[in-house]
């Protein structure tokens, strides 16, 4: 009985609304697709809906989300017939059902890869074939592969938030985690020998603590250096414009030096030679050579230089770490030290020149560096040396201030007890 | 000692010993107001230029066209550059993400950094480069002929 | 019309000078007695060279000695400061920009800067441990017994006087250690129940310790205190000199009628006070009060180093005792300065009155102890005042491999025969 008055109420709601429908579209490969752009202006309500009757688990997705802002409701993507809340009707009128992965991705695509339909909202379109070049859409597309993602696994079904939106599950700081949680399984990755250590790498590099500590979205997330939708791991000769995209002054100085020309022919995986691809640590400045070892022999002319190196870049380190003591030295002491702090500025500047020049692993340039940072951190540690010398000699007045305190107080006990002596004399003459 | 009570006469005649002490703590004294007269002699005010309105940069005569100067007010690191005849610019000198020194590429009339890639132009915005933190401007004027940054 | 040879020229400035004398009064010398530096009373009837030389050969109680040498110690120390302390505020500039600067200014520009800062930094550290001495002569050698409960009050109210002086002299510097000590103590203060919360903000004058502080701080420890403390020194000396020195607790014969200031009782003061002088010289040219880095309200330093005694001491007590013990040690020394009002039978005996003397050994030890302790103890300050909890910024790359929140690869559900899975439980 209600359900007849709900249907007689939705019935007489929606004759008074504009006509539904649009167009079909029919996909080249013959299967029908079809989107039903049921405009329902503002948020859908309960009435517009009767999906949600049967189905109250999407009850939220009617008006959240970036689709629910803008009018693509359950008919939009399932097909169906909104105004009917019982069963036969319901699922009448071009029911799409639950698509599987490849007609999902092609449902998402059939706006999303339309420039009319995106046009108004400033969108790009190339996503789906970009997907579709990645290896997750050659697996999906070419073997109807179950295990790789679609449009929906990695953005969401039904709510969809916008990337920038911090419960997008593609929000820069989500992002690792969603990808992981294929990525880290290590049941699934077996099957394809994908390592599964590519997250834990990656939280504790520089990137990931960057990205989740200083939420600092400079830094990539899988997508930056992968791809975001045409995902494929960098080739051995690609791999230095990847890291270079960012690193900008990095990859022109490694591309200038010897190891530069051997990426380019391919001898070499790039910046992967001396970095780990996901944990992306600095080799520290002590290793150098252990690092250059790795590859080259320790008898060659390359380990005379990996050494060299190696003492350069060593030395400039503590050159400029005693530079900054000799300002805080200095400064304890108060001394006013507005200048030295510039010139240690110049220092740390050359010094951070360094990191970018040694890739390029010319002994010259990276002398010129070390030379001056040496002569920054000379200069600090002598005028830190010179305030010190001069505290020192501060001390020196304690010999005068002893030598005279000493002696006049030995001076005034004596004539004390002969002052004493002499009344007791004259006590005693009295008496 | 003598210590004779009378009101005139003297109330001690001085032993040796007690000419030396007397010269110890003499010596004492003298050497404190010694310290005290060189502390009190002024050697040159103390001058805060970072508390100054405005610091002088360089007279116009001194500063080519389309070149640029650092320089250090206080603890701010400022990049002064002169575009034109009478106009000038005057940018924070550290980049924000990593403090390195920048400098003025007079080719491609960008600011850039030599540590990282970072490409300011001359009102301080970013152009390119991983930050999104534009440089500090500084106003500049000039009097006399000689070029001041203000504060900003 | 000075004459030409040299011994019409002695005679005229001679005679000139024994004008100047004549025309000058002795009760000049009245104001070097109202500040301690003169002990005998002034003739005023005299000329002013007769009456100082009389005033000198004034002969001090027998019972005068080594033993009261503290006071006079701690006296000097007190003059040093004054005269160091004025030098300092020729180049000190009391404002919240310029303090640090014209501090830094002070130590490595002006010569001979470093010595007057140094000095007055340790002449206020040896100053409180002399009073404290000064105090235990008094306490154990039952000094404040009638008629000498005055002066004992007079006396703690010095002793509150110098707390203060160190107190306040502390923010001057306004570098971190300054800084936050400062704020620190306002914090404790401000606890104190019914007036602490009034106390601090008149001391404060900000919600947090600023340049208004420091201007107040300056104020008082340059003007309000010296006043204050020249009112109570002379009323110090003036009951001394009206009661006697206390004689001593073993009854003795003392010898003979006493000895004249000059030259008995002087070349004493010229022994102590040559080597006080020295023991301050020396402890400021061997530890020389650093600067540290200029305050930053907005980030406490990560440790706290004091150069003061009664930071040192309320640290430790605060540590090792908590709030309640430290204001058990404050019962203990308010006990202490109102002890007169409790004990005021004539027995000096100090095996006669296990009570008081139980108590005075508790507090000198304890001060001793908690001084020691808190040399030791380097404090974290923790931002009592909620509004200053200081952000801490994790230092990129300084720490790889921090814990973060695990992320289980997701739930699958299991294979229903649909095409489709939805992995993540997106909604």
């Amino acid at each position: 009985m209600r359900t007849a008055a709900l249907t007689a109420v939705l019935t007489a709601v929606l004759a008074a609304a504009p006509a539904a429908g649009g167009p079909t579209s029919v996909r080249p490969a013959g299967r029908v697709v079809e989107t039903l752009r049921a405009r329902v202006p503002g948020a859908a309500a309960d009435t517009a809906n009767g999906c949600l009757a049967c189905h109250a688990a999407q009850r939220r997705a009617a008006t959240e989300g970036v689709h629910a802002e803008h009018g693509v409701t359950c008919v939009s993507c399932h097909g169906g017939d909104p105004a009917a809340v019982t069963l036969p009707q319901g699922h009448s009128g071009h029911f799409v059902g639950k698509p599987d992965k490849v007609a999902t991705a092609e449902l998402c695509g059939s706006c999303h890869s339309d420039p009319d339909k995106m046009r108004e909202y400033d969108l790009p379109t190339g996503q789906l074939a970009q997907f579709r070049s990645s290896q997750h859409g050659q697996l999906l597309f070419g073997q109807h592969n179950k295990d790789v993602p679609t449009c929906t696994d990695c953005h969401g079904t039904h709510i969809i938030y916008p990337p920038y939106d911090a419960r997008s599950r593609v929000y820069p700081t989500n992002i690792p985690g969603t990808c992981a949680s294929c990525h880290s399984d290590p049941k699934l990755m077996a099957k394809y020998h994908i390592r599964t250590d590519q997250f834990a790498q990656f939280r504790n590099s520089a990137h990931g603590v960057a990205l989740f500590q200083d939420q600092n979205f400079a830094a990539p997330t899988c997508v930056g250096c992968h791809g975001a939708h045409s995902e494929l791991p960098p080739t051995v000769t690609e791999i230095a414009s990847v890291c270079g995209r960012c690193h900008v002054l990095v990859e022109q100085e490694f591309a200038k030096g010897p190891h530069g020309a051997a990426a380019r022919a391919g001898n070499l995986p790039g910046c992967l030679a001396c970095h780990s691809n996901h944990g992306t640590e600095r080799v520290p400045a002590d290793s150098i050579s252990a690092t250059c070892n790795r590859c080259h022999s320790s008898n060659s002319q390359v380990h005379q230089l990996a050494v060299d190196i190696q003492r350069r870049v060593v030395q400039a380190t503590s050159d400029i770490q005693s530079a900054e003591r000799a300002i805080d030295q200095m400064s304890a002491a108060g001394e006013r030290v507005g200048y030295y702090r510039f010139r240690y500025k110049a220092g740390l500047t050359y010094f951070r020149e360094i990191a970018q020049k040694q890739h390029r692993l010319n002994l010259d340039t990276l002398d010129d560096l070390a030379r001056r940072v040496r002569s920054v951190s000379i200069d600090l540690d002598s005028r830190a040396k010179a305030t010190q010398e001069g505290r020192g000699e501060h001390r020196l007045l304690l010999l005068p201030v002893w030598f005279l305190s000493l002696s006049a107080v030995a001076l005034a006990l004596l004539a004390l007890r002969g002052l004493r002596k002499t009344s007791r004399d004259s006590d005693s003459s009295e008496t | 000692m003598d210590t004779n009570p009378q009101a005139g006469a003297p109330i001690w005649k001085p032993t040796f010993g007690e000419y030396v002490l007397a010269g110890s703590l003499g010596l004492l004294l003298v050497g404190a107001l010694f310290a005290v007269v060189l502390y009190l002699i002024p050697s040159g005010p103390l001058q805060l230029e970072e508390l100054q309105p405005a610091y002088q940069v360089a007279p116009e005569t001194s500063f080519p066209v389309n070149s640029s100067r650092i320089i250090n007010w206080g603890d701010q690191v400022i990049l002064v550059v002169r575009t034109g005849d009478q106009s000038y610019s005057a940018l924070q000198g550290t980049a924000p993400t990593d403090g390195c020194i920048l400098s003025w590429n007079e080719t491609s009339l960008r600011i850039v950094s030599p540590c990282t890639h970072l490409v300011y132009d001359l009102r301080g915005n970013v152009v390119r480069g991983l930050s999104t933190i534009p440089l500090q401007r500084y106003p500049v004027f000039i009097r006399d002929g000689i070029v001041y940054v203000a504060r900003p | 019309m000075a004459p030409r040879d040299p011994k019409a020229a002695r005679q005229w400035f001679a005679r000139l000078w024994a004008d100047l004398k004549a025309s000058t009064d002795a009760s000049l010398l009245v104001i070097l007695r109202f500040v301690g530096l003169l002990y005998g009373p002034i003739d005023t009837r005299l000329s002013i060279g007769a009456a100082f030389r009389k005033a000198l050969r004034h002969r001090l109680s027998p019972e005068a000695g080594w033993r009261q040498a503290f006071g006079g110690i701690a006296y000097l120390l007190f003059i040093i400061l004054v005269v160091t302390g004025v030098l300092l505020s020729f180049y000190y500039r009391p404002s919240a920009q310029e303090a640090y600067q014209s501090i830094q200014h002070i130590v490595s520009g002006v010569s001979f800067g470093w010595l007057m800062r140094d000095l007055h930094v340790w002449a206020a550290n040896l100053v409180v441990l002399v009073a404290l001495l000064h105090m235990a002569r008094v306490f154990f050698g039952a000094a404040y017994k009638p008629p000498r409960e005055t002066n004992w009050i007079v006396g703690v109210l010095l002793l509150f006087s110098v707390f203060a002086f160190g107190a306040t002299g502390y923010l001057l510097p306004w570098d971190q250690w300054s800084y936050w000590t400062v704020t620190e103590g306002l914090d404790i203060l401000g606890r104190t129940p019914v007036v602490g919360g009034g106390l601090v903000r008149v001391l404060r004058a900000d919600p947090i310790v600023s340049g208004a502080t420091l201007s107040r701080f300056f104020a008082i420890h340059v003007i309000v205190l010296p006043w204050l403390v020249l009112g109570l020194l002379a009323l110090h000396f003036a009951l001394v000199r009206k009661h006697g020195v206390a004689p001593r607790v073993r009854a003795h014969q003392p010898n003979g009628t006493g000895v004249p200031f000059f030259p008995y009782h002087f070349l004493r003061m010229v022994v102590a006070g040559t080597l006080v002088v020295a023991v301050a010289l020396t402890a400021a040219l061997l530890f020389p009060r650093p600067v540290a880095a200029p305050a930053n309200p907005a980030q406490p330093p990560g440790m706290l180093f004091s150069t003061w005694i009664l930071a040192d001491v309320s640290r430790a007590l605060i540590y090792y005792l908590g709030g309640w013990g430290f204001g058990a040690f404050l019962l203990l020394g308010a006990g202490m300065v109102l002890l007169p009002i409790f004990d005021r039978s004539p027995e000096r005996r100090l095996r006669r009155r296990p009570i008081v003397a139980a108590l005075g050994v508790l507090f000198f030890l304890t001060f001793a102890a908690a001084w020691g302790a808190g040399r030791r103890l380097r404090s974290i300050p923790t931002a009592t005042s909620g509004e200053l909890t200081p952000f801490q910024r994790q230092p990129t790359g300084a720490t790889p491999g921090a814990p973060l929140p695990h992320i289980a690869p997701a739930q699958r559900p299991a294979e229903t025969g649909s095409d489709t899975t939805n992995p993540g439980g997106a909604p």
